[in-house]
């Protein structure tokens, strides 16, 4: 199995390098969420987070997620097997549902700004939109990241190029469900117990 | 090798949606504002989707090849950890000593709508 | 956003100045046009795209960053000159020779160029030209990324430099606090040419971050273990691994600033529920450990010189390894220090300030062990080792006003006064700018061929030494005299006129000492017929980089080494051990426009962020994009060296015995 370029990507020193850059994504949203913790009580008057927030909705998301980073972990399975097909179903299914948490968050999005609360109206709704929105723009990149490596493995099959992208992804696409888990418990959750 | 791999898949993906369900399901039924304790089980079962997720879907381990990968990690999070924490006590001493409590003043201006 | 102006917020206005900012622009213009025109005399245009700025050889790359930084040095100590004349005029009835306004953005570009684009450019510079080489390995782990973060930083320093020539520059200090950086306080595009370029070079500073850290535990030489590795490539580790904690702190913060300007957000602003300490507060959590960024390597350098220069084993290498480590932790737990008089209690101020004495304890134990490493040594009071005296003598001296600022209630005395200034100035100048400069001239040789001549390097040393008292002493009494930082004029009647006028002098000095440090270098190129470096060991050294030829191949070694024990190359040569003659054939990554390109597009981005141009931003986004896609795509990227070439080298160079 040692000659297997899944196995080879994930010994590489671009996977390790990536990972380090994960790593500093994460210390990027830790600011964002010490600046949420700062702010999330300066409604300036207006709407809390726990009048505001639809918890099903929060929830539906986070299972979306969930799912797609399954899917995601199963297009590496996939390409374990070599099973070049099976790699680009997976990455379809995960896009699929990448985009679909994305259009139901911008769709919140843009409920909320139509009712007023937009990130003008007061430091918790600039601290939520730009938490919550940083987190849907890595989502964006990794659907435009799944279309540029749906391609290239259609195109070139299984290289180790396309094998480094592809685990690399992978651990992008998990590293953004585990902000999204955070976002749910303490934006959402916590929020609606009125922290 | 890939059985394994699957199976790991499995585990944390189950396990990660009882969690969520569990958090949201405490979250929803909770009747009172500010429960402590609520807060804090939210918050553990959140670190506990992370240490999950960071063994079944992010291959932590501490075998050879995972060492770097885990303590760097470690280490990220602990900055975090300062960073995080430090900075909540240090901005809430400083709100604290400064001027009236903003959440009340702001429960007031709220108060005096349409009047 | 001004969707219907095509140029945004820019006019014929943007590019009216006053006339000292016009001769900044005239000169900076005129440097341009000189080069241009010489290098089209000299037909040199391929010569230096072809060889220098489409190389992705990291001893390239680092000759790049230095002459970046030391233009930006040179550009930023002019900024000082003017600063200390205006303090030394501007008394009484007289005002100087700045406007408030002006001199705010003067005192606003020192500190942004001086920290960002020359000590930042001197420390990657250096740790480019000296790591791969002293782990035992031709390049690092991504040269392209490599090659991007050098073009990222450039595009950075170009984005800073245009603020003279077109609109205006930050004047909210090199940090930029809110309320005054925000659009109410500061209505012109000058912070958000600030916060652009710093982004811009930030990211660069990440990636560089990312690729040392693998470079270092994926490359190393066969046999050499951590614990084996050089003491310059440990602290090295240490300052990358702070790199990659602090800077996405930094980006985060920055973003959100710009964010209050460009859409009106609540971050930072005086109302609507923001919270302008929050930036303070975030802004010092990066702020601390960019400072330990900075001196890490340049304590690593020292760490090489003083063995070498000592022909000693550098002492106690265990506990300069957790010295590093400790500091690295420390560092991020120490922050609140630059805010004591913030408002917070005494709890708050109490822990931070202890936290604060506390890191000055591992930096007590790397200056022991140095010294340590020189006693029963057999000493060279060579041109690095004037500068390490300097250092060793001047940052314990600043070392301790700091321990003395970490003390709450002193520090409100003190907070923001010269006091201060002379302090971090103690740090910076005699700590950092030593180090690196040090460095240079120690590794001159390896990556020119050319030895540099002691003289006027001692003399160098000494200007700057003696610049630095000169110029600095004055500063720690006038800071308990009262005298606060930033001030553009004050009252006759305190009696500061005199100190500043010896603090001005002192600039001179250390003007006389950047002067000396250059010519050092053009003299030496002038004789480089005697000054050959025809060895590759000119100091009988202890690191695998005396292993090699001088000037450095591209490939740095014809034979990759394997290591059995720390300072391998001294033991070798004690040991008289022979080479195992292994050559074989290599290959080398092609050199590439990319990076060029990837941070042309980055200007554009900043460029139009600045000035609220969306379709110039755009564009800029969608090149660096379509650049990386381009590059991740290409299957032709490296080049062979056979290794017949690799014998005639070694041939010519040493000559058949070896």
């Amino acid at each position: 199995m040692e000659n297997n370029l899944v196995i080879k990507a994930e010994n590489s020193k671009s996977y390790l390098g990536f990972w380090i850059y994960i790593l500093t994504d994460c210390v990027v949203f830790a600011s964002l969420f010490a600046v949420y913790a700062t702010l999330h009580n300066n409604t300036y008057g207006g709407e809390s987070a726990q009048m505001l927030f639809s918890m099903p909705l929060a929830l539906t998301q986070t299972i979306i997620l969930l799912t797609s980073s399954l899917t995601s972990g199963l297009a590496i399975i996939a390409a374990l097997g070599k099973n070049r097909s099976r790699i680009l179903l997976w990455t379809v299914a995960t896009f699929l549902l990448g985009a679909l948490f994305l259009f139901l968050e911008l769709r919140e999005f843009n409920h909320l700004v139509a009712m007023g609360d937009s990130w003008r109206s007061s430091g918790f709704l600039s601290s939520y939109f730009i938490l919550v929105g940083t987190h849907g723009l890595h989502i964006l990149i990794g659907l435009i990241w799944m279309i540029v490596l749906g391609l290239i493995v259609m195109k070139k099959g299984l290289t180790a190029k396309s094998m480094k992208g592809l685990v690399m992804f992978n651990l992008f696409w998990h590293f953004l469900d585990v902000i999204w888990i955070f976002i749910f418990s303490v934006v959402y959750l916590m929020g609606h117990v009125g922290l | 090798m890939i059985k394994e791999r699957l199976h790991n898949y499995l585990i944390g993906f189950v396990s990660c949606i009882f969690l969520s369900i569990a958090g949201y399901s405490i979250a929803v039924s909770s009747n009172s504002n500010m429960n402590y304790y609520e807060i804090s089980v939210v918050g553990i079962l959140a670190l506990s989707q992370l240490i999950i997720q960071g063994i079944f879907f992010l291959h932590l381990s501490l075998q050879k090849k995972d060492r770097y990968r885990l303590i760097i990690a470690s280490l990220i999070m602990l900055i975090i950890t300062i960073l995080v924490s430090g900075s909540i006590w240090i901005m809430n001493n400083l709100n604290s000593h400064m001027m009236p409590d903003t959440t009340r003043m702001n429960q007031y201006i709220k108060s005096q709508d349409g009047l | 956003m001004m969707l219907a102006n095509l140029l945004g917020l820019l006019n014929v206005d943007s590019f009216r100045h006053d006339i000292i900012q016009n001769v900044g622009v005239g000169i900076m213009t005129l440097s341009i046009f000189f080069a241009s025109l010489a290098l089209t005399y000299f037909r040199k245009w391929k010569w230096l795209f072809g060889e220098w700025l489409s190389s992705l050889d990291h001893k390239k790359i680092g000759v790049m960053y230095i002459i970046v930084a030391v233009l930006m040095l040179s550009k930023a100590g002019f900024d000082a000159l003017l600063m200390r004349t205006q303090q030394s005029l501007s008394v009484g009835n007289n005002h100087g020779i700045l406007a408030s306004q002006h001199y705010q953005q003067i005192f606003s570009s020192h500190g942004t160029t001086m920290i960002f684009f020359a000590a930042m450019g001197l420390m990657f510079g250096i740790i480019n030209l000296a790591v791969p080489i002293l782990i035992g390995t031709r390049d690092v782990a991504f040269p392209w990324l490599n090659s991007v973060s050098f073009w990222l930083f450039v595009s950075g320093m170009i984005l800073l430099n245009t603020s003279l020539a077109i609109g205006d520059f930050s004047g909210a200090g090199w940090l930029a606090y809110p309320p005054l950086s925000e659009l109410q306080f500061s209505p012109t595009v000058g912070v958000d040419y600030w916060i652009w370029s710093l982004q811009i070079a930030g990211v660069g500073s990440l990636l560089s971050g990312i690729n040392f850290i693998v470079t270092i535990l994926k490359k190393r030489a066969i046999g050499m273990n951590l614990m084996k590795m050089p003491m310059f490539v440990w602290s090295v580790l240490g300052s990358m691994t702070l790199v990659v904690f602090a800077f996405p702190v930094l980006t985060a913060t920055i973003t959100l600033l710009y964010l209050d300007r460009l859409l009106g957000a609540h971050f930072f602003t005086a109302g609507g529920g923001g919270n302008p300490m929050m930036y303070v507060n975030l802004i010092w959590a990066w702020g601390h450990p960019e400072v330990y960024i900075l001196i890490l390597p340049a304590f690593g350098i020292f760490s090489e010189i003083v063995a070498t220069f000592s022909k000693k084993k550098l002492f106690g290498y265990t506990s300069m390894v957790w010295a590093i480590w400790a500091i690295v932790i420390l560092s991020f737990t120490v922050w609140l220090h630059h805010f004591f008089t913030m408002g917070a209690g005494a709890d708050v101020n109490g822990f931070f300030g202890i936290m604060t004495m506390i890191i000055a304890i591992p930096t007590g134990v790397k200056i022991f062990n140095w010294l340590f490493t020189m006693f029963r040594g057999k000493i060279t009071f060579s041109a690095p080792m004037i500068w390490f005296v300097g250092f060793i003598l001047l940052f314990s001296i600043g070392g301790v006003a700091g321990v003395l600022l970490a003390v709450p209630p002193a520090d409100f005395q003190l907070h923001n006064s010269l006091f201060l200034v002379a302090h971090f100035h103690s740090m910076i100048v005699s700590g950092v700018l030593f180090g690196y400069f040090a460095g240079i001239v120690y590794w001159f040789p390896k990556f020119s061929g050319i030895k540099l001549n002691e003289r006027l390097g001692k003399i160098a040393a000494y200007f700057w030494i003696l610049g630095f008292i000169v110029a600095f002493v004055p500063l720690y009494a006038l800071g308990i005299m009262g005298a606060t930082r930033r001030m553009d004029h004050y009252s006759p009647s305190m009696g500061w006129q005199p100190l500043f006028i010896v603090a001005g002098v002192g600039v001179l000095i250390i003007g006389l000492g950047l002067l000396s440090l250059v010519l050092q270098v053009l003299y030496s190129i002038y004789k480089h017929i005697e000054n050959r470096d025809r060895t590759g060991d000119p100091y009988d050294g202890r690191t695998l980089e005396w292993s090699i030829p001088s000037p450095a191949p591209s490939y740095n070694f014809s034979i990759l080494p394997i290591v059995k024990k720390t300072d391998d190359f001294w033991e070798a040569k004690q040991e008289k051990r022979s080479r195992d003659l292994a050559y074989k054939d290599i290959s080398l990554p092609k050199n590439s426009y990319i990076g060029l390109i990837v941070s042309a597009g980055a200007f554009a981005l900043g460029f139009g962020a600045v000035w609220h141009i969306l379709w110039l931003s755009i564009i800029g986004l969608l090149v660096i994009v379509v650049s990386v896609i381009v590059r991740t795509l290409d299957e032709d990227t490296e080049y062979t060296i056979s290794k017949e070439k690799l014998i005639l080298d070694d041939i010519q160079f040493y000559g058949e015995g070896k």
